[in-house]
C-alpha cells in the first residue's frame, strides 16, 4: 500500500482557535485523517517530541503551524518542523502576521511580566516573584523557555511556503488550504489564501455604502444603535473591511459587527495600519487643525486598532519603547 | 534589464564647485549600482552643455539620467527637452537640488559634501524607477456654452464667436440684454442704456456662430475643458419665433390682464405679451399660468388675431445636449430684499421704493412712460435718496457694492431734470466715487442739481416710518444727534447681492460659492474669471458687485482665457503625471472618489471597480496615498519609487 | 545632546513649499540645510503614511511634512488631506515609541523662504534638545 502524505500541526504562542478551526472541519477531517497520516499533533494527539526528531528531513509532505513565536522554545520547534517538512504553511494570524499577541511588542518583555504577574489587580504576588527567574526548587522542575525580545511571525523565523490567514481561519479555508497540498496543486511560494481583494469587495452591505463619508465623531459599538443593514462606516464606527483582505465570507458582518482586519492587508500594502490610517482620516468631517485633532481623539486607541493583528509585520514593529 | 544611468554634477560655475567636494562625489556616485558613467560640467545649462548632454546621452546609450545641480524648478523643463532631442523619454530624468538646497545655504564644505551624496543617492534610485510617460492628447470641442444674455454674457459671446468656434447662448427670460436693457440712462454721460445695447443684441441675434435659446435653463453639466456635455431645458413659448414679428395683435385682443405688482399694482400685462416695448427678441409669449386655455377654457383669440399663424398651442418643452468645450456663467445679480429689516419701512408705507423701481419710472418704456409719480398719480414735492441699504453691515452684506452711490446720484439728476422745484436730498455715510469719471460726475450734480447731503454716523442709523400723509426718516449725523425730516418719496439704494439661482447654478457647475454668495473665483489676484472648475469661467455681477464697463471687460477676458485654451483644431494635452487604478486589487470601496477634488474617479456602469478618467487626473497622488488597498499608482511619484528614494537619502 | 546633528526627512510640494524651501536658499536665509534631507512630491496629500513610518524605521530623527496654505493647494484640498493623517500618525508614533513631536505638519507658502527657516529651524532645535532615538 502507498504510503499516505504525511501531515503535522503545531501550536506556538496561541490562542487554540486555529486548532477549532481545523476541528470545524467536521466530516472534512475524518476525509483527511482518511487521506492523510496525521503524524504529529500535541493537541489532539499523543504526539512526542522524540517521534519528530526521529522523522527523516522533509518527511512530512505538509505542517500547519499557528501561534506566534514569543518563546524560544516555538522558535526552536518551528525550526525542526521546517528542518522536518516539504511544506510549511502558516496556519492563522498569528503565524501570518504576529496576531493578537504580537500587540505585546507596544512593551518590552519586562513590562509584559511585571504587569501580568505582579501589577494586575487579581493577582497577588507578594513576594513579586517573575516566571523564568531563579526560585527556590525551580533548579528541579521543567524550565520555562524565556521570552524573546519580539513577538515574531512565523516567517521572520522560518521559511514559510503559503500562509493561510484568518483568526481562525474560516474551516472552508483551511480545508482548501491542506486539499491544495494533497492534490498536488501547491500556490506558488508566498501565496495567501482568501480574496486577492479588500473585504469590501464581497461585502454584503457594499451597495449601502455612499461615495463620500463624512464623520465629526467616531464610535465603538457599544456606543451607539446602528442599523445593521447599512455600511458602519457613514454610521461612524470603523469596520476594516476597505483595508483587509478579504476570503472570510464576511462572517464578522453578518454577525453585526465590524470588521477588525484578521486577514491582513492586501498584496501591496507592507503596512497594514498605514492602509487603514488613510482612509480613515478622509472620512474626517473638518478642515481645521483643532477640529480634526478632536474628532481623531474618538479614536480611543489608534495603535491596537490599527495593529491589533499584525504589529510584528508593520513597519515600525511596535518599536522599542524608549521615549514615550 | 540592467539600466544604464548617466550621473552629472553640474559645478554651476564656482557656486557648487567650490562648496563641495566634488572629487568625493564623482567617486562616490560611480560606486552605485546600475551607474555607467558620472561627469562634471561647468553650467550643464548653457547651450554647450545642453548639447554635450545630448551627445553623452546618445553616445552612451544612457537609459536614466541623473542631474545634480539647481533646483528642479529652475531646469527640469530645460532638461526634459534635451532628453527628448536625444531620442530618450523625458521622464527618464531625475534632479537632485544641490544648490537653492546645499551648497548655497551649507557652509561647511564636509556636510554640504555628505548632503550633496545623499541627495543624489537618493535620485539615483528614484530614477530607476521612472516609467516612460507618454503625452497623451484628446480630441476637444471649442465650442462655448455662456449662460445668462446680459451686458456680461452677450460681450462674452460676441468676442468668442467665430467659423469654427459655436456660442450657445442661453437665457432664461423670454427676451435677451438682461438689466441694461431695462435701463434708460447711464452714468456718467447720461447715455440712452437701449441705444448702447440694441446693436449688440441685434449683432447677436443675427449672429451666424451664435445660436440664442431664450426661456432656456441648464439642467445637468457633465465632463471636462474640452469636453462638457451639457443637458438645457426650453420651455414653450407656444409662439413660433420665425413667424411672430411682435406686431401685438394678439394682446390687443387677449381677456386676461395680469397684474404686476409695481406700485401698488401700476403696471400690467396680458397673458400673451412682450415683456416690454423694444424687447428682443420682438416675439411674444404666452404666460400658461394665467391664459384661459391653458386652465382649461376654450378661448383661441391670439390665434385668431395673429396675422401671420404663429400661435402654437401645442408647443411643449424641450430638453437639448449641447458639446461644449467651456461654459461662462455670466448669470448677474440680485437684490437686497428691504423688508429684511424693518428700519426701512419697505412695504409697511406707500411710495419708499428702491432704486431699480425707480429705475422702472423714469423709463420711457416703463408703467408711467417715464413720469416720477406716487401711488396717488402726482408727482413728489421732495424725494429722498437713501444709500447702502443693506450694504457695508454685518448683519447683511458685508461688502461696498460700488456701483449705488454714482447710480444714486443719476437718480437724482433725473429727478432734477423732470421736477426742478422738487426737494432732493441723498442720506449718505460715505461716497464711493471710483475710477476716472465718477468724481467729475459728482461735482456737475452737485454744483448743478441743489441736492441735499445728508452724511449719517454710519449705513445703519437711519429709520424710515410711515408718517401722516408722508414718510419721516429719522437718521443720526455725524456729531451723533438725531434729525428728522418728511417726504413724498423714498428711494432705497439696496445692496447688489448674488442672484437667487446662484446656489442652484453653482450646483449644476459643480463650481464653488464664495462667502458672499457670488462664484469663487480660481485665484481672486491673478485668475478672477476662472472658477474652481478647469472649463468653468464666469463673468460680471456673477462674480460679485460691479459696473457695466467692469461687465463687459470680464466677458472680454473670459473669452480671452477660452481661446488661450481652446484653438479649434487643435488637440488638448492631458496631464501626463496622471494616476491609474489596477482593476485587479481594487475592491470598489470608494474611499478614492471623496478624496479627488476633480471628479476624475468614479465607478462604472456595472463594473465593482472604479476608474480614473486620464483626461480630469491631475496627478496629484491624494488617491494613491489613501487607498487601503494600494490599488493606485501615481504617475512618476510611485510608492516605490519614494520609498527607494527615501532609502537613498537615509543610506 | 553635543555632537548630536538630526537628520529629518522633509517632503516638499510641488507648488508652495517647494518653492518657499528655494525661495530661503536664493534668498541666503539662514537654516539648517544639512539636516534637511528634501524629497519632492506634487502634493503634501500624496505623503504616504507609510513613507513617514519607513522613514523613521531606516533612521530618521524627524519628518517634516509642508504644503501649502489653506485655499491655496493646487489641487484645492490636497493639503487638508495630508493635515487630516496627522494626529493619527502621531498617535501611532507615540504608542510605536517615538515622540510625536518628531512629526510635524506646516503651511509654507511659495514665496515664504522666512517661514520655510523659521519652521525648519525650530526642528532642528527642538530635535537636538530631544537627541537621537533607539531606530530598529
Amino acid at each position: 500500500m502507498p504510503d499516505k502524505p504525511k501531515i503535522a500541526l503545531y501550536w506556538c504562542s496561541s490562542c487554540g482557535g486555529c486548532e477549532e478551526s481545523v476541528i470545524d472541519l467536521s466530516e472534512g477531517l475524518l476525509e483527511l485523517a482518511e487521506r492523510a497520516d496525521i503524524v504529529f499533533w500535541p493537541v489532539a494527539l499523543d504526539s512526542r517530541l522524540k517521534d519528530l526528531e526521529a522523522l527523516d528531513d522533509g518527511e512530512i509532505d505538509l505542517s500547519l503551524i499557528n501561534g506566534a513565536i514569543r518563546l524560544r522554545e516555538q522558535a526552536r520547534m518551528a525550526q525542526l518542523l521546517r528542518r522536518k517538512s516539504k511544506v510549511i504553511f502558516a496556519h492563522g494570524t498569528c503565524a501570518h502576521l504576529g496576531g493578537i499577541v504580537g500587540l505585546g511588542n507596544f512593551h518590552t518583555v519586562q513590562e509584559i511580566l511585571e504587569r501580568s504577574f505582579r501589577d494586575v489587580p487579581t493577582v497577588r504576588n507578594l513576594g513579586g516573584i517573575l516566571p523564568g527567574g531563579s526560585v527556590e526548587g525551580s533548579e528541579r522542575g521543567p524550565k520555562l523557555s524565556p521570552l524573546i525580545d519580539k513577538v515574531m511571525a512565523l516567517d521572520q523565523v522560518i521559511d514559510v511556503d503559503c500562509f493561510i490567514p484568518g483568526c481562525p481561519p474560516p474551516p472552508e479555508l483551511v480545508g482548501k488550504a491542506v486539499w491544495s497540498v494533497l492534490e498536488g496543486k501547491l500556490p506558488e511560494k508566498g501565496f495567501v489564501f482568501g480574496d486577492g481583494k479588500a473585504l469590501c469587495h464581497t461585502c454584503p452591505l457594499l451597495e449601502s455604502k455612499p461615495e463620500i463619508i463624512r464623520v465629526k465623531r467616531f464610535k465603538r459599538v457599544h456606543e451607539t444603535d446602528w442599523d445593521p443593514g447599512k455600511c458602519f462606516l457613514p454610521q461612524g464606527i470603523i469596520c476594516l473591511g476597505p483595508a483587509t483582505r478579504g476570503g472570510c465570507g464576511s462572517r464578522c458582518i453578518q454577525a453585526n459587527m465590524p470588521c477588525r482586519g484578521c486577514f491582513g492587508p492586501l498584496e501591496t500594502m507592507e503596512d497594514h495600519g498605514a492602509g487603514m490610517l488613510s482612509f480613515i482620516a478622509s472620512m474626517i468631517d473638518a478642515d481645521h487643525e483643532d477640529e480634526i485633532r478632536r474628532i481623531t481623539a474618538s479614536i480611543p486607541d489608534p495603535g491596537g486598532l490599527f495593529y491589533r493583528y499584525s504589529l510584528p509585520h508593520s513597519i515600525l514593529g511596535g518599536g522599542k519603547g524608549t521615549e514615550t | 534589464m540592467p539600466q544604464r544611468i548617466g550621473v552629472y554634477i553640474c559645478e554651476c560655475g564656482p557656486n557648487i564647485k567650490d562648496a563641495v567636494d566634488m572629487d568625493n562625489l564623482l567617486e562616490d556616485a560611480r560606486e552605485h549600482k546600475d551607474v555607467v558613467l558620472v561627469r562634471s560640467f561647468g553650467f550643464l545649462c548653457s547651450p554647450d552643455g545642453k548639447e554635450f548632454l545630448k551627445k553623452d546621452i546618445q553616445a552612451h546609450k544612457l537609459s536614466r539620467v541623473v542631474i545634480a545641480g539647481c533646483s528642479p524648478k529652475e531646469n527640469e523643463q530645460t532638461f526634459r527637452d534635451v532628453l527628448k532631442n536625444a531620442g530618450l523619454n523625458p521622464f527618464l530624468l531625475q534632479i537632485a537640488n544641490i544648490r537653492e538646497q546645499c551648497a548655497w545655504v551649507i557652509q561647511e564644505k564636509s556636510d554640504a559634501t555628505e548632503k550633496a551624496g545623499e541627495l543624489i543617492r537618493g535620485a539615483i534610485n528614484r530614477v530607476r524607477l521612472h516609467e516612460p510617460l507618454e503625452i497623451k492628447t484628446i480630441e476637444c470641442c471649442a465650442d462655448v456654452l455662456v449662460v445668462g444674455a446680459g451686458v456680461a454674457g452677450i460681450s462674452t459671446a460676441l468676442a468668442v464667436a467665430r467659423k469654427n468656434r459655436k456660442v450657445y447662448l442661453i437665457e432664461k427670460e423670454p427676451c435677451i440684454g438682461g438689466r441694461v436693457a431695462g435701463h434708460e440712462d447711464l452714468y456718467p454721460d447720461m447715455v440712452c442704456a437701449s441705444c448702447l445695447i440694441e446693436s449688440q443684441l441685434d449683432a447677436i441675434l443675427h449672429h451666424n456662430d451664435i445660436e440664442v435659446l431664450t426661456l432656456t435653463e441648464m439642467v445637468e453639466v457633465r465632463g471636462y475643458l474640452g469636453n462638457f456635455m451639457v443637458n438645457v431645458r426650453q420651455k414653450a413659448r407656444f409662439v413660433d419665433m420665425e413667424a411672430c414679428i411682435g406686431c401685438g395683435a394678439c394682446f390687443e385682443v387677449c381677456p386676461v390682464t395680469v397684474p404686476m405688482p409695481f406700485m401698488g399694482g401700476m403696471a400690467g400685462r396680458k397673458a400673451i405679451y412682450i415683456p416690454y416695448s423694444g424687447a428682443l427678441p420682438n416675439v411674444a409669449l404666452i404666460d400658461g399660468e394665467n391664459c384661459l386655455r391653458f386652465q382649461g377654457e376654450l378661448c383661441h383669440f391670439c390665434l385668431e388675431s395673429c396675422p401671420f399663424g404663429a400661435i402654437r398651442y401645442e408647443e411643449t418643452e424641450r430638453v437639448r445636449v449641447l458639446k461644449v468645450g467651456a461654459v461662462v456663467v455670466a448669470t448677474g445679480f440680485g437684490s437686497f430684499d428691504p423688508q429684511k429689516d424693518v428700519r426701512y419701512g419697505y412695504g409697511k408705507a406707500e411710495n419708499i421704493i428702491t432704486s431699480l423701481e425707480f429705475e422702472q419710472l423714469v423709463n420711457s418704456n416703463g408703467p408711467t412712460e417715464g413720469k416720477i409719480l406716487l401711488t396717488n398719480g402726482r408727482p413728489p414735492r421732495n424725494i429722498a435718496f437713501v444709500h447702502c441699504v443693506g450694504s457695508r453691515t454685518e448683519k447683511f452684506n458685508d461688502y461696498c457694492s460700488g456701483v449705488c452711490c454714482l447710480y444714486t446720484l443719476k437718480h437724482a439728476h433725473q429727478a432734477r431734470l423732470q421736477l426742478p422745484e422738487a426737494g432732493i436730498c441723498q442720506f449718505h455715510s460715505d461716497l464711493c466715487l471710483p475710477g476716472k469719471d465718477a468724481q467729475r460726475f459728482y461735482r456737475k450734480v452737485l454744483k448743478e442739481d441743489g441736492i441735499e447731503f445728508f452724511r449719517m454716523l454710519r449705513p445703519d442709523t437711519i429709520e424710515i416710518r410711515k408718517g401722516t400723509g408722508s414718510i419721516l426718516i429719522t437718521h443720526t449725523d455725524t456729531q451723533g444727534e438725531l434729525e428728522r425730516n418728511e417726504f413724498d418719496m423714498v428711494v432705497l439704494a439696496t445692496a447688489m447681492e448674488s442672484g437667487v439661482e446662484t446656489e442652484g447654478i453653482a450646483g449644476i457647475l459643480d463650481v464653488k460659492l464664495g462667502e458672499n454668495g457670488f462664484f469663487q473665483e480660481a485665484d481672486a489676484g491673478l485668475d478672477p474669471v476662472s472658477t474652481v472648475r478647469e472649463g468653468i469661467f464666469m463673468a460680471g455681477c456673477a462674480q460679485g458687485p460691479k459696473d457695466i464697463p467692469s461687465s463687459v471687460a470680464q466677458g472680454h477676458a473670459a473669452a480671452g482665457r477660452i481661446m488661450g485654451k481652446l484653438a479649434p483644431g487643435e488637440p488638448l494635452a492631458l496631464e501626463p503625471m496622471v494616476c491609474e487604478i489596477d482593476p485587479e486589487i481594487c475592491s470598489g470601496c470608494l474611499v478614492c472618489i471623496s478624496l479627488c477634488a476633480f471628479k476624475a474617479i468614479a465607478l462604472e456602469d456595472d463594473e465593482p471597480e472604479v476608474s480614473i478618467n486620464q483626461a480630469m487626473c491631475r496627478g496629484c497622488g491624494v488617491c494613491a496615498a489613501a487607498c487601503p488597498s494600494g490599488a493606485i499608482s501615481a504617475g512618476h511619484f510611485s510608492t516605490g519609487a519614494i520609498f527607494s528614494e527615501l532609502r537613498g537619502l537615509m543610506g | 545632546m553635543h555632537g548630536f546633528e538630526p537628520k529629518i526627512i522633509l517632503f516638499l510640494c510641488n507648488w508652495c513649499s517647494y518653492e518657499g524651501a528655494d525661495a530661503a536658499g536664493r534668498g541666503g536665509k539662514e537654516f539648517p540645510s544639512r539636516n534637511l534631507r528634501e524629497i519632492r512630491v506634487m502634493c503634501s496629500g500624496r505623503v504616504d503614511p507609510r513613507f513617514v513610518l519607513e522613514a523613521f524605521r531606516i533612521g530618521a530623527d524627524g519628518v517634516l511634512i509642508l504644503g501649502c496654505a489653506p485655499g491655496d493647494c493646487h489641487y484645492k484640498t490636497g493639503n487638508i488631506e495630508a493635515l487630516k493623517r496627522i494626529p493619527l500618525l502621531e498617535r501611532i508614533l507615540q504608542q510605536n515609541g517615538i515622540k510625536n513631536d518628531r512629526i510635524r505638519f506646516d503651511f509654507v507658502s511659495a514665496g515664504d523662504g522666512e517661514k520655510f527657516a523659521r519652521v525648519t529651524g525650530e526642528m532642528v532645535k527642538l530635535l537636538k534638545r530631544l537627541g537621537p532615538f533607539d531606530h530598529a
